[in-house]
């Protein structure tokens, strides 16, 4: 079964203050299904991160103030509302949260790429590699609009999802879309503007299940704490 | 008395217990391929307890919606079709999955010398060979053919 697009839903709060938003799913996902949301926020000056509980980052960006942010999770059939909150700052907020059946369920996060400008009206993110295919590609492009009016258009290749915020000035427009890969030929995204603004592109990558499961490996020099302890833990391995 | 527009209806019920045993199935359709081709990681077999788990309490959450029972009856129409049945039957092989996982895979954590890692510097991996998971595969493949 390829992978799907189920549902999705977005949010904007008219507010230049907010330090989190919310979006509100129309049904409960499904249990093992994909989660995917794009926030942006607009006059975001400060914010280090955009965050969500049991939501993962797959790519942020920030520039001239403006923070966006791509997060998955795989659902365990309650996240109707999702709250994505911001660190070290606020802003005026829009997001998108897309539901997509068909993907792994353990290790769905298959690669992303990003890329903003303080100013441009076209922006392409390095190319991501499949790991294992098929698969699905997600493709935000978001901006802060200025003095003028902007619309933002759906990548080539892929297909809409869904446009969340304003097209008039000083508003942040949020447009999502996502196509599905049956090999692991490089993938690439390019976002487009109706003109220069503040825009952000991202791409990230998700597997269907396969047997090729590759689990990332850890870094021991990660986990060596500063005091020099010379001692780690590791799971123990025996069946009786 | 006020509208009820907050309850899950049966058709919403329905609709979700379908989709979330067809993800169920496709997924560990491919996990009981990766246990059987490769060794698994401690980490994979989490993941293996946790597809089941949110399945399960899914399930589990959307089995008490009333009237759930009549109306999948009726949009199978079929009269040798017991769906209950086959409900709580789709449910006991994911808990006899999990149940052979708690009682199998070891959730202890041991400490072990820096000196034992291998040269790259990496945590060593703990793995279950096939042969170790020949059981729980037998169990994933229970759970797999519980959903047409």
């Amino acid at each position: 079964m390829a992978a799907t697009y189920v549902q999705d839903q977005e949010a904007y709060v008219s507010s230049a203050s907010e330090t989190g938003i919310s979006v509100t799913l129309d049904a409960a996902p499904t249990a093992n299904n994909l989660l995917v949301a794009h926030v942006h926020v607009r006059s975001g000056d400060g914010i280090s991160a955009i965050t969500a509980s049991g939501w993962s980052g797959a790519s942020f960006e920030i520039v001239s103030g403006e923070a966006s942010a791509v997060l998955y999770k795989v659902s365990d059939g309650t996240e109707t509302t999702t709250t994505f909150s911001f660190t070290g700052g606020n802003g005026e907020p829009a997001a998108i949260v897309t539901e997509f059946s068909g993907l792994d369920s353990i290790a769905p996060f298959d690669g992303a790429s990003s890329v903003a400008s303080g100013s441009a009206s076209s922006l392409t993110p390095s190319d991501v590699t499949p790991s294992s295919a098929p698969g699905l590609a997600h493709g935000g492009v978001s901006c802060s609009i200025g003095s003028s009016s902007r619309t933002l258009d759906t990548p080539a290749g892929y297909t809409f999802i869904e446009s969340a915020g304003l097209t008039s000035a000083y508003n942040p427009l949020i447009r999502t879309a996502y196509k599905t890969y049956a090999d692991t030929t490089a993938v690439s995204v390019t976002g487009t503007a109706s003109g220069a603004t503040e825009l952000a592109v991202h791409l990230a990558l998700f597997k269907e299940p396969t047997a090729g499961y590759t689990h990332p490996t850890l870094s021991a020099a990660t986990l060596v704490p500063a005091g020099g302890n010379t001692y780690q833990p590791r799971v123990s391995y025996s069946f009786p | 008395m006020a509208f009820r527009a907050s309850n899950v209806i049966p058709q919403t019920a329905y609709q979700t217990v379908k989709a979330a045993a067809v993800q169920l199935r496709l997924n560990v359709q491919a996990m009981v391929a990766h246990l059987a081709a490769t060794n698994a990681t401690y980490d994979y077999l989490r993941g293996v307890y946790q597809t089941l788990k949110r399945a399960n309490d899914q399930f589990t959450s959307l089995r008490s919606t009333p009237g759930l029972a009549d109306y999948a009856m009726a949009q199978e129409d079929d009269p040798t079709y017991d769906v209950a049945a086959e409900f709580v039957g789709m449910q006991n092989t994911i808990a006899s999955a999990l149940a052979w996982m708690e009682a199998n895979v070891p959730l202890s954590v041991t400490l072990r010398p820096l000196s034992e890692w291998n040269d790259g510097g990496s945590l060593v991996a703990t793995s279950f060979t096939p042969a170790q998971t020949a059981q729980l595969r037998t169990h994933l493949n229970e759970v797999v053919a519980s959903v047409a």
